[in-house]
């Protein structure tokens, strides 16, 4: 059970997905603690189909829902539900198709970079569409990380990185 | 639950979620057992153009009778039949639940933190420790990948001694 297991298990399995989200964060150097993965995934129908293979096979399941509730990964729950906030044997995932503020897959794709993470090579999101994201949403609890992520790219900047 | 968690829930828009109340003369509580047989109702309203309060009495019926795993057909007058697909149904429905009680966010109410002054000062006023941004940019991503792989370990085994 790991970050490391999370981006191996899908890389290993070739999907094509970029880390967004608090991790994507963290990489750029924002001081957030998080307990879940976020991942936009490519929506494409062989894409879907592996996708849904591994977390069916991380047996995941809805987070906070109560157990027993029927629940079948595959393909067509991808299609049908755009957004997934899973458990799994691998932590907590939460798979969607696009990202608010960035776009689709292939929007979301040009505006990542590759970053190491545990010695797994990720796509992972840029901090200025981090920062978009975060802003689209217009969540309230997504106000104080606008404005912490808003000043870490400052400081990025200043520092010249 | 609020309204809009509610509304997520069900897979619908607030505004449908309200006139749906209206209309099948429910009080506004919004709770879990209520989202699933509106979200029920409004999948077998929308897949046989069946009015709202009909299909609602069928979901609450559906939800006490039947077994959740199966399919359940029901056979109409004049050879009209109709077939859910329970574990489908059941499937979008725990999806959107799920969000709804872990993805949901509420708007923000009143006014919104000033954007005057650089993004720092503005970080500061708001009470934001900027120190944390100076140890954290010390490290290579790699690094605080590292270091953040090892804080989900420790929060994953807390909340397993919690249980």
């Amino acid at each position: 059970m790991s970050l490391g297991g999370v981006l191996r298990g899908l890389t290993g399995a070739d999907v094509r997905f970029v880390v967004i989200g608090g991790v994507a964060g963290v990489a750029h150097g924002w001081s957030r603690i998080t307990n879940d993965v976020d991942v936009c995934y490519d929506p494409a129908p062989d894409n879907r189909e592996r996708l849904a293979a591994v977390l069916a096979a991380w047996h995941g399941y809805l987070r906070g829902v109560e157990p027993g509730l029927p629940f079948t990964i595959d393909a067509r729950t991808l299609r049908d539900v755009p957004v997934l906030t899973l458990v799994t044997d691998e932590g907590d995932l939460d798979v969607m198709d696009r990202v608010q503020g960035v776009g689709e897959y292939a929007a979301v794709k040009a505006g990542s970079e590759t970053i190491v993470i545990e010695g797994v090579p990720a796509p992972t999101l840029s901090l200025d569409a981090l920062i978009a994201s975060k802003r689209a949403t217009g969540r309230r609890r997504d106000q104080q990380d606008l404005i912490e992520l808003e000043a870490l790219r400052e400081e990025r900047r200043r520092r010249g990185m | 639950m609020t309204l809009g968690r509610f509304a997520t829930a069900v897979g619908a828009r607030p505004r449908w979620v309200l006139n749906a109340l209206a209309r099948l003369g429910l009080p506004r509580r919004y709770n879990e057992p209520l989202a699933r047989r509106l979200a029920l109702a409004r999948f077998i309203s929308e897949a046989v153009q069946m009015p709202l309060p009909k299909a609602m009495r069928l979901a609450e019926r559906t939800l006490r009778e039947v077994d959740p795993q199966g399919l359940w057909r029901l056979e109409g007058r004049g050879g009209v039949a109709l077939e859910l697909d329970l574990p489908r149904f059941f499937t979008t429905y725990g999806a959107n639940l799920a969000l709804a009680l872990n993805a949901y966010g509420e708007k923000p109410r009143g006014r919104r933190p000033s954007r005057r002054g650089s993004a720092i000062e503005r970080a500061r006023t708001y009470g934001i420790d900027l120190t944390l941004f100076d140890s954290a940019l010390r490290r290579t991503p790699e690094e605080r990948m590292r270091l953040l792989a090892e804080n989900m370990q420790v929060m994953r085994r807390l909340r397993g001694a919690a249980r």
